[in-house]
């Protein structure tokens, strides 16, 4: 999790007690000096929680004190689908493909291709994860839609 | 009980296989000895009204010359069977014919008006007309049934309504169609292209010389539309399902997909009132991962959770499903003579 604080003592306790207080087990915590704007830093602050769900009583604690959250680490979402598309992939922008997926909110984690040649259809699996399974749904609707545009054929788990 | 038999295909002739075989079984445990008054082909039928002899009708049909027969009258039709016939059911076993019903659903009608009751292992009547059949056999007190219509020989329709009184069916997910599923199991563990696996199913006999009923997904769509109606209530058409076939999977997928342990199938499903034919990624230790012609048929419920039931999805094995319906009518017929 990276968190921007005033760069003054008294600061940091601020972010780990409720994350120690929310069962977190801190593994490190990380200044990026250079990233500082202003008197604010960014830090990194990383740590285990043996029960996630207890992460939503952490965040809502830190939005109390007024923690300006910049970005949650990749291990909270967890809702994932993994989908293997059959065409053109390439020819049709796999780029924008994924974009429109992750505009969503949703994050496409993993991509493997096989590509046979240029002129046959390759077939690409996606691996891609939600915050909740309306977003899933919600990324899952706009592949399909991006598919039956560009003609490509998927399979869904 | 009088029996006609309309269409003498795996079903028809198994059934007078099976009666054959078993006539002394059925007598002992059920006292079940019915009389086959027609067996109706496509060419004429076998007629007798004391009891056709089911053997002789079998081996005359595996030989050339049925034809010669003594029972044989050519070009009689089931319709005439059914119309003018003294007989208490009718075994409906002709082919299926999605797009109009026939000559299966005039066969049911027809027999309905007469007040018998009905077996059929013929899917296009349903699809086409569940709820009115279901009407009709209501209005006139009939039982109409349909267990070998969905999944073959597994028992799907008699499980939920006798096993699982009270409860709510929330989803269904399943393997509907067993060519298909030879097909993929083939292109998985044979690393057989599509065209070559879809050649095999054909030389098995598994697939038809034109299979697109089976590889576009209608087949299982038709099934699809039988189980919403019949166990969920969903009063769907064939046309509010989305199908969409296997004939796009390359071998390159099924590979991408068994790296994360998943398998390819193709997975017909109800789930919040929608209807969808389609090729799914199935955790290869899901009890939908089943191999070969297997079918199977997952259903959830409220009460009950989540089933799963596994099977012989078409072949003479679906003879069972025929005869276990026909063996309930006689007995639900002879509870009702004793009140």
């Amino acid at each position: 999790m990276d968190v921007e604080l005033e760069d003054v003592p008294g600061q940091l306790i601020k972010v780990l007690e409720p994350i120690a207080k929310g069962g977190g087990n801190i593994v490190g915590v990380v200044h990026h000096r250079n990233h500082a704007r202003g008197s604010l830093v960014k830090v990194t602050v990383t740590f285990d929680l043996s029960e996630p769900k207890r992460l939503d009583e952490i965040l809502s604690e830190l939005r109390k004190r007024k923690i300006s959250i910049l970005r949650m680490g990749g291990e909270r979402k967890t809702h994932a689908m993994t989908a293997i598309l059959i065409g053109h992939v390439f020819a049709t922008n796999i780029k924008d493909t994924i974009d429109r997926v992750m505009a969503t909110g949703a994050a496409v984690r993993k991509v493997d291709a096989r590509i046979k040649s240029p002129e046959e259809v390759s077939s690409v699996k996606l691996i891609i994860e939600a915050d909740t399974e309306e977003e899933l749904t919600r990324a899952c609707q706009e592949l399909k839609k991006a598919g039956r545009e560009k003609d490509l054929f998927i399979i869904r788990s | 009980m009088k029996v006609v038999i309309a269409g003498l295909g795996t079903v028809g002739r198994g059934l007078l296989k099976a009666l054959s075989k078993k006539k002394s079984e059925l007598w002992r445990a059920y006292e079940f000895s019915p009389k086959v008054v027609a067996a109706v082909k496509s060419d004429g039928a076998f007629l007798d009204e004391n009891g056709l002899d089911p053997a002789s009708v079998v081996s005359s049909l595996d030989g050339r010359g049925y034809e010669e027969h003594s029972a044989w009258v050519s070009g009689y039709t089931a319709l005439e069977a059914i119309r003018d016939l003294d007989f208490d059911v009718l075994v409906e076993a002709t082919p299926t014919n999605v797009e109009s019903g026939e000559p299966g659903l005039s066969h049911i009608l027809t027999a309905l008006e007469r007040e018998k009751d009905i077996v059929t292992s013929n899917k296009g009547p349903l699809v086409i007309a569940f709820e009115k059949l279901m009407e009709a056999a209501r209005e006139r007190g009939r039982i109409l049934r349909y267990e070998a219509t969905v999944g073959g020989a597994m028992p799907v329709f008699s499980l939920v309504e006798k096993c699982l009184r009270g409860n709510k069916i929330t989803a269904i997910k399943g393997i509907l169609n067993g060519t298909t599923n030879y097909i993929l199991t083939r292109m998985t563990y044979e690393r057989v292209p599509f065209d070559i696996a879809l050649k095999e199913a054909q030389e098995l006999g598994y697939a038809e010389a034109n299979p697109s009923f089976d590889i576009e997904g209608i087949d299982a769509a038709c099934k699809l539309v039988i189980l919403a109606n019949a166990i969920m209530g969903i009063r769907a058409k064939l046309s509010d399902v989305e199908i969409v076939g296997i004939t796009r999977i390359t071998p390159e997928a099924i590979e991408l997909a068994r790296e994360d342990g998943y398998l390819i199938k193709h997975v017909a499903q109800i789930e919040e009132g929608v209807l969808e034919v389609s090729l799914r990624l199935v955790d290869e230790k899901s009890p939908l991962a089943v191999g070969g012609t297997l079918n199977v048929v997952s259903v959830s419920t409220d009460l009950a959770g989540e089933f799963t039931v596994i099977g012989r999805g078409a072949g003479e094995e679906t003879v069972s499903a025929v005869l276990n319906d026909l063996i309930d009518i006689w007995l639900e017929r002879r509870r009702a003579l004793a009140r």
